[in-house]
């Protein structure tokens, strides 16, 4: 499943970014630390459903959903300690 | 600087320390400054020269590169402050300029400045930057933060896992300096040798690669520091490295036949290796960075969790109350600014319009001036300085502080963050909606701010549109307008409520403007898919009151106040000459409003109010006094003002009186506020954008397109009027 199926409160690892994925996309997310086994889960959503805010390695990163959708994950388990 | 006692003990280690600014003497070092946004790089820069490079919670501050110099125990060090990069692997200008000034400036010590609670993804870049260099000193800097979030990270570890020094600082505090300096020297004066424990290791067929092209380099160069580095960039492809090499920039021994033959083993490689090679290479690198976090940090899980920070961010974000929150917040900066300006400017302009102008005048006439030296000097020049410092420092001194205050605390990001899908809407990026915000204050300021956005076309709309974004220089016009002719139109106690929600429509209204014409550059001028978007919202930080105040002082208020002056005077000289020159018994003021008067009455206008607009070009703040001037001037009324372009300000009851006098009605009124929001920027703004895009094009575009706006929308307006009327 791709990471805009994940949930608030779910806890996920990354798998890998999608073969489809532009090259500049590729590169700007594999900065940003979106590399296999990472873990990664929802902080914030926008009052306008768009962008996200993602927890990944101790930073918030905002992705729009047209560049989420790149990006292949494997949920966890539930975590709902923080709401 | 104080010279106490203290600074000068020989038991303080700072004592050692001589900031020099940016003196450009002979250096016997050079330091290069490289890290992640937003980690406080500048701060160490400020604490290391003295100089006060503008900071703030909001990565992508340092844009241009920065030098400056310092001397500790003797010799003399040159830093240059590159830009903040997450990787050096990709190309992006900024990246392109941090990898090439440590790879061919070669640079005697790399400081990298990390965020020690967020230190895996930092060490990412650190272990990219050990890949072409060695020479290395980390800076685990904002401590303070990552022990309030009970991070413990094992620095006498670190240092020996990476075999480079490791210094703690918390650079807001000035902690940790000395102990950087005393790296810094060291490794500059080679005392401690720093040892590479442990290159990036790349498995499989990718690794294989790697090595067999490194070690192909290492034949030809054995003194090559970043041979596997080399092999690593030549695999992928990168031209820029690929032309370096074939030049011999990066090796003297490796040019001509010797370069060709690696590049073409390189490409043998890169055929192989295929697509994933990249993303390998990026997870060898966060595997190690992994490790390293492994073993030497632990955290306190329950503290770990920045609680403070995610309540914060659950409220300003969420989905019913992330909108009024960010409303209130910058109406309130809009509102303390406007009713806090009030009493500082009254002052100012008594003391600069009402003491000191009239001195001035006596002394001119003690003096036997003529005429119109003294008319030219104090009434032209003199009057429209002072008026713009009068109307201009108060609101900019008020609202700049605050801004920034926001700024440092880290809320902005999240307006961006709230607001990014209208912009994304629009073609646009959502960090206009910082800089649009920006906008509110000063246009020009909100120019500057556009350098946060990284690509350029997005940074090209933001620019455009930022003068839609109704400033400090056009309320106190909206606001009086507003009273006059619609706060009239209804009972007394409505009044108020009636012209606030007149100038809070036209503000708005100017947002509709941003979000229109971001939409249509998108799909006309600036056509082109939206770029990626990354956002990263940085931790929330306690702002530094006073430092803010001192450095929003100096950074924004003053640069934007002496460039409005430097129009200013100008400005005030013509203004006083084409109302005292006359040609044929009639002045030129008077004569260039006779002929606009005829454009200016189809649009809703009148010659007066276009004229005020031409001459008043450096600032918005005094179109009203020159309104004033030329309106008594055509009306032959000496009892008000004081003669022939000199400006002056009445109170609101007389001012409604002499514009009814010249014929003005509820229309001209509507059509003035519509115009002071849909006209060209100032002259100050004009020339920001100029020195921002470099282009003329672009800046005739911002220029011209508002007044055509303007007219369009006046003439339509006035066409409707009529017909009702």
């Amino acid at each position: 499943m791709d990471l805009i199926s994940l949930q608030k409160g779910q806890q996920a690892q990354i798998q890998r970014i999608k073969d489809e994925c532009p090259y500049e996309v590729r590169q700007r997310l594999l900065d940003l630390g979106f590399v296999h086994g990472a873990s990664i889960r929802i902080q914030n959503i926008s009052p306008l459903g768009d962008p996200i805010a993602y927890e990944i390695h101790h930073t918030l990163i905002c992705l729009r959903r047209e560049d989420a959708i790149y990006i292949l994950i494997e949920i966890k388990e539930g975590n709902d300690n923080d709401e | 600087m104080m010279n106490s006692a203290c600074e000068n003990c020989e038991l303080n280690p700072n004592a050692n320390l001589k900031r020099l600014g940016e003196s450009n003497g002979d250096s016997r070092y050079t330091i290069a400054l490289a890290g992640n946004p937003n980690t406080g790089k500048s701060t160490v820069f400020n604490a290391l020269t003295g100089l006060k490079q503008h900071t703030g919670n909001w990565p992508g501050k340092t844009v241009t590169r920065a030098e400056g110099s310092f001397s500790y125990q003797h010799d003399t060090y040159k830093i240059i402050d590159l830009p903040g990069t997450y990787s050096l692997l990709s190309t992006s200008e900024d990246e392109e300029v941090a990898r090439d000034f440590i790879l061919f400036g070669k640079p005697d010590v790399t400081v990298v400045v990390v965020d020690a609670s967020r230190l895996e993804r930092n060490l990412s870049l650190a272990l990219q930057i050990l890949e072409i260099t060695d020479k290395v000193v980390l800076c685990l800097n904002l401590m303070d933060e990552a022990t309030r979030h009970g991070i413990h990270i094992d620095i006498r570890t670190l240092s020996k896992d990476l075999g480079i020094p490791v210094v703690a600082a918390s650079a807001r505090k000035k902690e940790g300096i000395s102990e950087l300096l005393f790296a810094i020297q060291q490794v500059a004066t080679e005392t401690f040798t720093c040892k590479k424990q442990q290159h990036v290791q790349l498995s499989g067929e990718s690794g294989q690669a790697v090595e067999d092209l490194s070690s192909q380099l290492i034949q030809l160069d054995t003194d090559l520091p970043n041979a596997q580095w080399l092999a690593m960039r030549l695999i992928e492809g990168d031209e820029h490295i690929i032309h370096a090499l074939s030049k011999g920039d990066i090796s003297p021994h490796i040019q001509g036949t010797k370069a060709k033959t690696i590049l073409t083993a390189a490409k043998d490689h890169q055929e192989k290796v295929g697509d994933t090679y990249r993303t390998k290479i990026v997870e060898a690198i966060y595997t190690r960075s992994n490790q390293l976090v492994k073993d030497t940090v632990s955290s306190d899980s329950s503290t770990r969790s920045f609680r403070i920070d995610r309540a914060i961010d659950n409220i300003v974000t969420h989905r019913i109350w992330g909108f009024p929150i960010m409303f209130l917040l910058l109406g309130l900066v809009l509102w303390i600014t406007i009713i806090g300006a009030n009493y500082p400017s009254e002052l100012l302009s008594t003391l600069l319009l009402e003491k000191v102008h009239p001195f001035l005048k006596n002394a001119a006439e003690t003096l036997r001036l003529p005429w119109w030296l003294d008319g030219f000097l104090i009434d032209g020049v003199y009057l429209a300085t002072a008026w713009v410092i009068a109307v201009m420092l108060p609101p900019m001194a008020i609202f700049f502080p605050l801004f920034t205050l926001l700024e440092d605390f880290g809320y902005l990001p999240r307006v961006a963050f709230n607001l990014d899908r209208l912009f994304k809407g629009a073609g646009a990026h959502g960090k206009q909606a910082l800089t649009m915000s920006m906008g509110f204050g000063c246009n020009a300021a909100g120019v500057v701010a556009t350098r946060i956005i990284s690509s350029p076309r997005e940074k090209l709309i933001a620019i455009i549109t930022n003068n839609f974004s109704l400033c400090n220089g056009r309320w106190p016009t909206q606001i009086l307008i507003a009273s006059i002719f619609l706060g009239a139109l209804v009972p007394k106690q409505w009044a108020g409520t009636i012209s606030m929600l007149a100038v809070v429509f036209i503000a708005v209204l100017g947002i509709a403007f941003t979000f229109f014409t971001s939409w249509l550059l998108s799909k006309t001028l600036l056509k082109g898919q939206s770029s990626f978007f990354t956002l990263e919202l940085p931790p929330y930080r306690p702002p530094r009151f006073f430092q803010t105040v001192y450095t929003s002082l100096i950074d924004r208020t003053l640069i934007v106040l002496w460039r409005a002056i430097v129009f200013a005077a100008p400005a005030g000289a013509v203004i006083w000459l084409i109302s005292n020159i006359a040609i044929g018994g009639q002045s030129i003021a008077v004569w260039m409003i006779e002929s606009f008067d005829p454009v200016g009455v189809l649009i809703g206008l009148n010659g007066v109010i276009l004229l005020a607009y031409i001459v008043a070009i450096p600032a918005n703040e005094i179109v009203i006094p020159t309104i004033l001037m030329l309106t008594t001037m055509v009306l032959g009324n000496t009892s008000m003002g004081h003669g022939a372009g000199v400006m002056f300000e009445i109170g609101d009851a007389e001012v409604a009186t002499l514009l009814h006098t010249a014929g003005w009605t509820t229309l001209t009124g509507i059509n003035l506020m519509l115009f002071s929001l849909l006209h060209n920027p100032c002259s100050t703004t004009i020339y920001t954008i100029y020195k921002e895009t470099g282009s003329r094009k672009w800046t005739t575009i911002a220029t011209v397109l508002p007044i055509l706006y303007g007219i369009i929308v006046c003439f339509l307006v006035t066409s409707v009027w009529n017909y009702f009327h």
